[in-house]
């Protein structure tokens, strides 16, 4: 103990600068956060305080006091005394003299510890009344560590919540990037959907929002659009059985597919492949957005052409109902206010065409190609199919061999013909103008050469012996003349009347009709010969000659005729 | 012209502070700034360190000064592995005679306090300090006592509130009037 100057003043000065150092010590204590560190912080204070000791120090855990530090070995004495510790201590005396006393430290929620101070003697009344003021002091700085560590706990609790929010903020910017980008993917690939600007203006937008390539191919690997750098010229195709693999393998897929240095996407309305689209990114750097936009362009090129589709089919069926009505015949206002309606002026001079072909495989696939071919020739018109031709209404003189031409082009065959019928100048007489078409599309299938353009214009004597009112007539013409021929022909399969006609359409020259009927002169001789001897007819003769030749015409009408409506 | 100041805080001459510190970076906070104006001032410092902080304090201080002297008290002021107080003191009462300005002592405790856990020792670091506030008294000196609180415990701590006139802790300077009087 420091020792006071002596006398009252003395003693008074030395208990209140102890007081003072207290004071100082708690300050001291009050910054600590370990219970431990403040209760052997005041126990080294406790010699400074009069002649005294620390005998041990205790601190609360788990409901019980335990001695400090907790590797110290036990002590039953203290023990004991802890063990009767109140609200005031507890001590003892021992035999040998040596005072003990226990002196509590308590806080709010209880008994927070003790310190057991010893000494030779019991200490006078100031020196206790230091001590009790220092474990005032330390109870109230343990429990302000307390108080503390709950703060602090708190604090790391608040830490934890905040970095899990934080975490769930970074994730919800994440989500919102995706959102904004995929916002961006929808404004852009929309506008472009509505501007209409169709395959190569949905290529431009996807190579300006991924900054990649991008191709737009049709199902069998031709380029319909490209946008970005890099276009290979020429672009290459692939043969037909990898492309379908290529397909295929797409098809199966949920998402795009990687191939080489593409990222590939079908355009596929209704499980029908209407083109790819295609990111070209040879350092394979596509990340999931750039996913999402190409399947996003994927899906509005997929509506743009799938809405292109039923614009065309609706109209083609328009088309094609104006068509078969004006044929069936209407009257002339309906007819121009239907055809206004689709865009086509019915005004002015108008034909009937109607074309056959042997070689198409399908119905659609004429129809296509006299499109196609109409489209190219620049022509006004209209089209249809019916009954295994396709009809087309034309404005104005069109050249007609030009789209025989084209179709057979298209096709790969010319076995076809392309019949017109007369000109019209009102829709009511359009239904002339195609049974004209179809008698002569009938008559040049039936005739010698069954193939090409042929013109009711141009039929001469065939639009008489065509006449439908005098049918009986030119029934039995035929039979007077050719009759023989025809039973002849008939009953041994035989080719009189055809070689006859052939005949005298070659003007009587025999090199030239062998020709035609490809067979040698002196078959054609024989047959002519026969002729004669079932007929009796002198073919020198300029009346017989006649007869027989427009009767030969006549037959070819009438087998024509029998045609119609194959 | 107004005295010394020490943390904000103006100083009568003949002040004696213990001032409760923790950690290095605090007392150099305080300290510098104080013997920086002293040396400003025309004054004489002298400053007692640690042998490993002397450099670094003359350098945070701006370099050698002619009115600047930082001196390594741990090994100086022993005698028989104790305090020579009274040396101490006495070179102290010579160095301040001749400087002929107001001067500024201070003094990094932790010299003192290595030996402390020798018997004695604590008595004589009272003794010493109790021997300081008088003779702060008979010269133009501030006197700075700092003390580390992350080194020295309670039974130096109250011992040494009682020795010193002035407290300075946590930002506050406090009288003590109860402090131990000079033995005559």
């Amino acid at each position: 103990m420091i020792a006071g100057t002596g006398g009252v003043d003395g003693w008074a000065r030395t208990q209140l600068s102890n007081l003072y150092g207290v004071f100082v010590l708690s300050m001291k204590m009050f910054g600590g956060r370990d219970a431990a560190k403040i209760l052997a912080l005041a126990a080294t204070a406790v010699p400074s305080l009069g002649p005294c000791t620390v005998a041990a120090t205790y601190l609360a855990a788990g409901g019980a006091l335990e001695r400090q530090p907790s590797d110290r070995p036990p002590d039953a004495e203290l023990d004991r005394i802890v063990s009767q510790i109140d609200e005031h201590g507890s001590g003892v005396a021992l035999p040998g003299g040596t005072w003990r006393w226990a002196f509590p430290l308590r806080e709010q929620a209880g008994l927070a510890g003790c310190l057991v101070v010893a000494a030779d003697s019991e200490p006078t009344v100031d020196v206790m009344f230091l001590l009790k003021v220092l474990c005032q002091q330390t109870s109230a700085a343990l429990a302000n560590a307390a108080l503390h560590r709950r703060g602090d706990d708190y604090v790391q609790e608040l830490r934890r919540s905040n970095d899990e929010r934080a975490e769930v903020n970074a994730r919800l910017t994440d989500t919102v990037d995706v959102l904004r980008h995929q916002q961006r993917v929808h404004d852009v690939l929309t506008r472009e959907g509505a501007r209409g600007d169709g395959e190569p203006g949905i290529a431009q937008a996807l190579h300006e929002l991924t900054g990649l390539s991008v191709a737009i191919e049709d199902k069998f690997g031709n380029l319909r659009a490209w946008a970005g750098p890099g276009l290979p010229d020429p672009y290459p195709k692939p043969p037909a059985r990898r492309r379908e693999d290529l397909l295929a393998r797409a098809a199966r897929r949920t998402s795009p597919l990687r191939e080489k240095d593409r990222l590939i996407s079908l355009v596929k309305p209704h499980h029908e492949v209407l083109g790819v689209v295609s990111l070209v990114e040879p350092a394979k750097t596509a990340g999931d957005q750039d996913v999402f936009t190409l399947e996003y362009g994927t899906t509005v090129l997929a509506l743009e052409l799938a809405h292109q589709r039923t614009l065309a089919e609706v109209e083609l069926r328009l088309h094609r109902e104006l068509v078969d009505d004006l044929i069936a015949g209407t009257d002339n206002a309906s007819a121009y206010a239907r055809a206004d309606a689709l865009g086509h002026d019915l005004r002015g001079t108008h034909q009937v065409l109607v074309a056959q072909w042997d070689g198409a495989q399908a119905d659609s696939d004429l129809s296509d190609a006299v499109a196609r071919a109409v489209v190219a020739l620049g022509w006004k018109a209209l089209c249809s199919r019916r009954s295994g031709v396709v009809v087309v209404l034309v404005a104005g003189d069109p050249d007609c061999e030009a789209l025989f031409r084209s179709v057979a082009n298209d096709l790969g065959v010319e076995t076809g013909v392309v019949a017109v019928g007369g000109a019209c100048d009102t829709p009511e007489t359009l239904p002339r103008s195609y049974r004209e078409a179809v008698r002569m599309l009938r008559i040049r299938q039936a005739s010698g050469t069954p193939n090409g353009m042929a013109s009711f214009e141009q039929l001469g004597l065939y639009r008489i012996l065509d006449a439908g009112e005098s049918r009986a007539e030119v029934t039995a013409f035929v039979r007077q003349w050719l009759g023989g021929l025809i039973d002849y022909d008939e009953a041994r399969a035989a080719d009189m009347v055809r070689t006859l006609s052939q005949f005298l359409e070659c003007g009587g020259s025999y090199d030239r009709t062998a020709t035609a009927l490809m067979i040698h002169r002196s078959t054609l001789r024989y047959r002519l010969s026969r002729m004669r001897e079932i007929t009796g007819f002198d073919l020198g003769d300029v009346e017989t000659r006649l007869n027989v030749h427009v009767a030969t015409r006549a037959w070819q009408v009438l087998q024509g005729r029998s045609l119609e409506g194959r | 012209m107004t005295g010394a100041v020490f943390d904000g805080v103006p100083l009568d001459m003949h002040s004696h502070l213990c001032v409760f510190h923790h950690g290095p970076a605090e007392r150099d906070e305080l300290l510098m700034p104080f013997l920086a104006d002293g040396l400003h001032r025309g004054e004489a410092c002298q400053y007692f360190a640690m042998a490993g902080d002397r450099d670094d304090a003359e350098r945070k201080l701006g370099g050698p000064h002619p009115r600047l002297q930082v001196n390594g008290a741990e090994s100086r002021y022993r005698c028989d592995d104790g305090m020579d107080s009274d040396a101490f003191m006495a070179e102290l009462d010579e160095w301040s005679g001749e400087q002929g300005t107001p001067c500024r002592v201070a003094g990094d405790m932790r010299w003192a306090g290595s030996a402390l856990s020798r018997p004695g020792q604590l008595d004589a670091l009272f003794r010493h300090e109790v021997n300081a506030s008088r003779w702060v008294t008979t010269r133009p000196v501030y006197a700075l006592c700092f003390y580390d609180l992350d080194l020295f415990d309670g039974d130096v701590i109250v011992p040494m509130v009682h020795a010193h006139p002035q407290i300075w802790m946590t930002g506050v300077l406090l009288d003590n009037p109860y402090h131990q009087q000079p033995l005559p």
